[in-house]
């Protein structure tokens, strides 16, 4: 139960960070070749919610 | 999936060719930023649009290709020239001769980068003349040169620039420093040139996009940008240098002391690509497509 509860809460959490994105929304943007870091991106995404 | 390019000019040619009111950020290099400006493409940041502005380091807050830093922030830093597999090649490297009139055991073995700004300023650098010259004599000798020098090269490519070079496909190739001490890293017998006539320098920036579809969104990427841990993770990953205060204590040790960023004594000067105005630009742009034919 306790399991059950606790990916419950994942998975609420993680619906919560998914509406934030959707709400956020996105930046697109136009770089050269191979000169993002995927870390970096992901970073941007964790803390504004926002994709690319 | 996000699209890229692979030189100021495919992306200036794109966002010409019908790609504005689709991004919201680019980022081009110095005088790609002045020429973007000049044509329009580029949108204003009133001040206090950008929190974290502050942060950009002292000596790049004000550059010429964008005073006051109205339209760009600093991304990053570096130079280019070329790298020479010193298996291949044991002889003095730090000449342009290497690209433009290579030694025997480098002919046929050369990739060079599809960057028209950058091979166009080496080779005036070479020649010694000035670059965006109108002289007549000047222009037809800079034409024949690279046409001859073109003899000698393998391909022309960028965005494969570091793997001919690990892969052995090319002896030696124009390659960015970063670009340069990662094939290193990954097992490449590569030395990045510092050639005594000169090499470029360049910064790329990110710039706001005139139409972009968020730009609210934009000006939070911009900030993020201007963060010191975010722009060391930035650092780190690409091996070049950053325009942003307080990076220097986050950045790997290796960095310090990174052979392709400490140009020895005898290294020419490093310069910025300068902008020509465009009845000149056209000039070039004819003597590039022809020499990419």
């Amino acid at each position: 139960m306790k399991n059950l509860l606790k990916s419950g809460v994942a998975a609420l959490a993680l619906s919560t960070v998914a509406s934030a994105a959707a709400a956020e929304g996105k930046v697109v943007v136009y770089p050269w070749f191979e000169y993002m870091p995927q870390e970096l991106v992901d970073k941007f995404t964790a803390e504004t919610g926002m994709r690319w | 999936m996000i699209d890229t390019y692979d030189s100021n000019e495919a992306m200036l040619a794109s966002l010409k060719a019908g790609g504005m009111g689709t991004y919201d950020v680019a980022v081009p290099g110095d005088y790609m930023v002045k020429i973007m400006a000049g044509a329009g493409l580029l949108d204003t940041m009133a001040e206090g649009e950008l929190a974290n502005k502050g942060n950009i380091a002292a000596e790049w807050a004000d550059p010429n290709f964008d005073p006051g830093r109205q339209h760009s922030i600093p991304y990053q830093w570096g130079s280019t020239s070329f790298a020479v597999n010193r298996d291949v090649y044991t002889g003095d490297i730090n000449n342009t001769d290497i690209l433009f009139n290579p030694p025997a055991e480098l002919q046929g073995k050369i990739n060079v980068l599809d960057s028209q700004g950058e091979v166009m300023a080496l080779a005036a650098l070479h020649m010694d003349i000035p670059q965006c010259s109108t002289d007549r004599d000047q222009l037809k000798a800079l034409n024949a040169m690279l046409l001859g020098a073109k003899a000698n090269w393998v391909s022309f490519n960028s965005d494969t620039a570091k793997e001919v070079l690990v892969s052995g496909d090319a002896a030696a190739g124009m390659i960015y420093d970063g670009f340069s001490a990662k094939a290193r890293e990954e097992g490449a017998n590569v030395e990045y040139a510092f050639p005594t006539q000169g090499y470029i320098a360049w910064m790329d920036n990110v710039v706001l996009l005139n139409d972009a579809p968020n730009r609210e969104n934009a000006l939070k990427f911009m900030d993020f940008l201007l963060v010191p841990e975010n722009v060391a993770q930035l650092t780190n990953w690409t091996r070049y240098a950053a325009g942003v205060e307080g990076v220097a204590p986050l950045l790997d040790e290796a960095l310090r002391t990174l052979p392709e960023a400490n140009p020895h004594e005898g290294a020419g000067q490093a310069v910025f690509i300068d902008a020509c105005d465009e009845e000149v630009q056209a000039v070039y742009d004819t003597i590039w497509t022809n020499l990419k034919k």
